[in-house]
């Protein structure tokens, strides 16, 4: 265990948390491909702007809850300052040209804006997603609505499994430690070394844990019918339809964007 | 009465194996019985557990000779699906058989593949639940629960679509003695009350005492005893316990939290050289964290760990004079070969020329010598375990930690790891061991301490220790014999 924040779901109870996962995964998607293909810098700031709204009704602070988010905001303003200095194209604002060599455009910054703030857009839009949806309601509601069971219950187990995973890879890293096993060198040299060492324990691990899972799935008669039943059966409500609907506007103006 | 269970001269061997697993069981279990399968570590009870599960017959490439009939039909006639619908097995670590992430999908689960109504689900999850005396654990995420109540959810996941016969493969191994206690009375409550056939794959036979099952005993894939009594306890030698040597650790008022959860509160011990120590505590008392600080692989929220001589030491620092030794001994197999794995520290410290004599002596003593060549993965779990401990102590330590050594241990390797543990002590280590077993640190140990929600509850000699157990009402302690 360790007691660094993870970028996981956490039970609350928001107007997010109630929303239908399935209208959580179509709202990524189009929010996604539209910061993606609109090449307009406003919309995905904008949508930027529409994702903190929405967190902080639903109670989560981004800046406080979202892993990684001083990261992000240094990663997009060098995405912003590498468009900036290097686009050549445009009509010249600032000439760096006699000292640096640069000369900063108005294209550039338009570019600058645009390429960072797609990238915030769609990094912050994924761990909303994920802070706000619980992972198994997810799977469910995908199965419920066609995605055969097994391999629903495949992302199931995945997700029931990671954390487990990562503890065992812990403790292997802290028994090679005790080893005398020092990770020293470069980045890389580290890495490589690292994954040598682990990988055995971890495949043995891994290998039994398939083998005890499998004996308790087909125990309980996993994969015998086409079609199973659920207990837990979800369904969308108002707040689901309104949300749709409010994508599908999402999806005219995206469109009406592109061919403009 | 017709038996419910008749084993006839059953064979089976492994894919690749040379040996055979199961040499000739011949058994029968009637209705509402309960069995305890005890026997040494890898005599074939959790084979023949397996077998009468009907996991086995269908496997590629085993062999498999003679009959196992379950309400009268031949296992081998009837699927897999059709067995589990009157046989349900539970195994021995509850962890590795979820596959949902709440107690009540994992308990739908099984229900859900048969097709039931979602109403018939719902009613079946609150008598599962119920007859194991854990509806309070219906909403909760599988994450959160201690290793009793994740038994209790795995016995209810498979008791939901009320098979007739349940059989458990060691359910108390990863339990505290009162965890494991609660465990077992409810697994006879269920056998009374609703008739079902129990089958216990078990080491500590102290622990079934109350419960008066029928003990089968194996040995080399053979039934020894259709009736044994239960082992008499040794009694214990009087052995004075060894007098404290130089301070080799010292916690000073040690604070660890994971996050929300406080693991060490205010901790303050020391450690001597020649001593055994036994750290005792129900699960998630914070023993493994006691140890993992004292190793350095975990700093402390607040106090101080100095150990031999330095303050808040890495691991780095220690690794050439400690040792220490986790629960999973597949965690610690780091070596290609068996004398690899047991000089490693030594070339990574560059002690090679102190640990190489001392590693083969110490693979001698073990029984390992003969296979200093082989690969640590082809041991069995005996094997393994002795082969962690050898790999932890080859270098000499002065400090010696042990979490949880003697898990899935049979009394027989249980003691030897002991007398290892003893013999390190003698050497002049303090050794530090995690352990349950009241009746093992009786005879090995110099000195206990008894955690309670992450703080010294008692720390003392072994004759006091019983006192301040049966004081405090942790009597399942005081009836962990082997």
């Amino acid at each position: 265990m360790n007691g660094r924040a993870k970028l996981q779901y956490r039970l609350d109870e928001s107007w997010l948390h109630d929303l239908h996962p399935l209208t959580k995964l179509g709202w990524l998607l189009g929010i996604t491909v539209g910061s993606l293909l609109v090449s307009t810098p406003w919309y995905p700031a904008l949508v930027v702007l529409g994702l903190w709204g929405a967190a902080r009704t639903a109670r989560i602070r981004p800046a406080r809850e979202m892993r990684g988010w001083r990261l992000l905001l240094v990663t997009s303003a060098a995405f912003f300052a590498l468009q900036a200095l290097f686009t050549r194209s445009g009509i010249g604002l600032i000439d760096l040209r006699p000292t640096v060599g640069l000369r900063i455009t108005d294209e550039g910054l338009r570019r600058g804006i645009l390429v960072a703030s797609r990238f915030v857009a769609v990094i912050m839009a994924s761990q909303l997603f994920v802070l706000t949806t619980d992972p198994s309601a997810l799977a469910y509601a995908l199965m419920q609505a066609g995605l055969p069971y097994r391999y629903g219950f495949a992302l199931v187990t995945a997700i029931r499994l990671a954390p487990l995973f990562e503890l065992e890879a812990n403790t292997i890293y802290q028994a090679q430690l005790a080893r005398g096993v020092r990770y020293d060198g470069s980045l890389f040299r580290r890495i490589i070394e690292v994954l040598r060492q682990m990988l055995l324990p971890l495949l043995v691990g891994a290998l039994r844990r398939a083998e005890h899972l499998a004996i308790s799935m087909e125990g309980r008669q996993f994969g015998r019918y086409r079609q199973r039943t659920f207990l837990r059966e979800t369904h969308m409500r108002r707040a689901d339809h309104a949300a749709l609907a409010a994508l599908l506007a999402l999806v005219a103006v995206t469109i009406t964007l592109m061919v403009a | 009465m017709a038996a419910l269970i008749e084993i006839t001269d059953l064979h089976y061997r492994y894919p690749g194996a040379s040996d055979w697993a199961l040499n000739g069981v011949n058994l029968c279990v009637q209705p509402s019985e309960m069995i305890a399968l005890a026997g040494p570590s890898a005599c074939g009870k959790s084979t023949l557990a397996l077998a009468i599960a009907g996991c086995l017959h269908g496997r590629p490439g085993g062999q498999w000779r003679g009959t196992v009939r379950v309400d009268r039909v031949d296992v081998t006639g009837r699927s897999l699906y059709e067995n589990a619908e009157l046989v349900g097995l539970v195994q021995q670590n509850p962890e590795d058989q979820f596959c949902t992430l709440t107690v009540e999908d994992e308990i739908a689960f099984g229900l859900e593949n048969r097709c039931y109504p979602p109403a018939q689900i719902a009613a079946q999850i609150a008598w599962a639940l119920n007859v194991v005396a854990a509806g309070h654990l219906r909403n909760r995420q599988m994450s959160t629960l201690s290793g009793g109540e994740q038994q209790r959810v795995a016995i209810a996941s498979i008791l939901a679509a009320r098979p007739r016969i349940l059989i458990l493969d060691e359910p108390t191994s990863n339990l505290d003695p009162p965890a494991a206690r609660s465990v077992l009375q409810v697994l006879e409550r269920l056998r009374r009350q609703e008739e079902l056939t129990l089958i216990l794959v078990e080491h500590k036979l102290g622990v079934l005492a109350p419960f008066a099952p029928r003990i089968v005993t194996m040995e080399d894939g053979r039934v020894t005893h259709h009736n044994a009594a239960l082992p008499a306890r040794e009694p214990l030698a009087q052995r004075a316990p060894a007098a404290p040597g130089e301070m080799v650790a010292r916690l000073t008022s040690v604070t660890h939290d994971y996050g929300a959860h406080v693991a060490l509160r205010d901790i303050s011990l020391d450690l001597h050289r020649g001593q055994l120590v036994a750290l005792m505590g129900d699960n998630g008392s914070g023993k493994s964290t006691l140890l993992r600080c004292l190793m350095g692989l975990i700093r402390p929220t607040a106090g101080n760990v100095a150990v031999l001589g330095s303050v808040a030491p890495a691991v780095s620092e220690l690794a050439h004079r400690a040792g220490i030794v986790f629960q999973n001994p597949d965690h610690q197999l780091l070596g290609e070969t068996v004398w690899k794995d047991t000089t490693m520290l030594g070339r990574n410290t560059r002690q090679e020329a102190e640990v190489t004599p001392r590693a083969e002596e110490l693979l001698r003593q073990g029984g390992l010598w003969e296979r200093r060549d082989d690969s640590p993965w082809r041991l069995s779990y005996g094997q393994k375990r002795r082969l962690n401990l050898t790999a932890a102590t080859a270098h000499g330590p002065d400090l010696l930690l042990a979490d949880e050594i003697l898990i899935g241990q049979d009394p027989a390797h249980a003691h030897r790891l002991m007398r290892q543990l003893r013999a390190a002590a003698d050497d002049g280590a303090a050794v530090l061991v995690a352990l349950h077993n009241t009746d093992l640190a009786q005879r090995y140990a110099d000195r206990a301490v008894f955690l309670e929600r992450g703080q010294v509850a008692f720390d003392g000699l072994l004759d006091d220790l019983v006192t301040y157990l049966s004081r405090r009402g942790y009597h399942a302690y005081l009836e962990t014999a082997p």
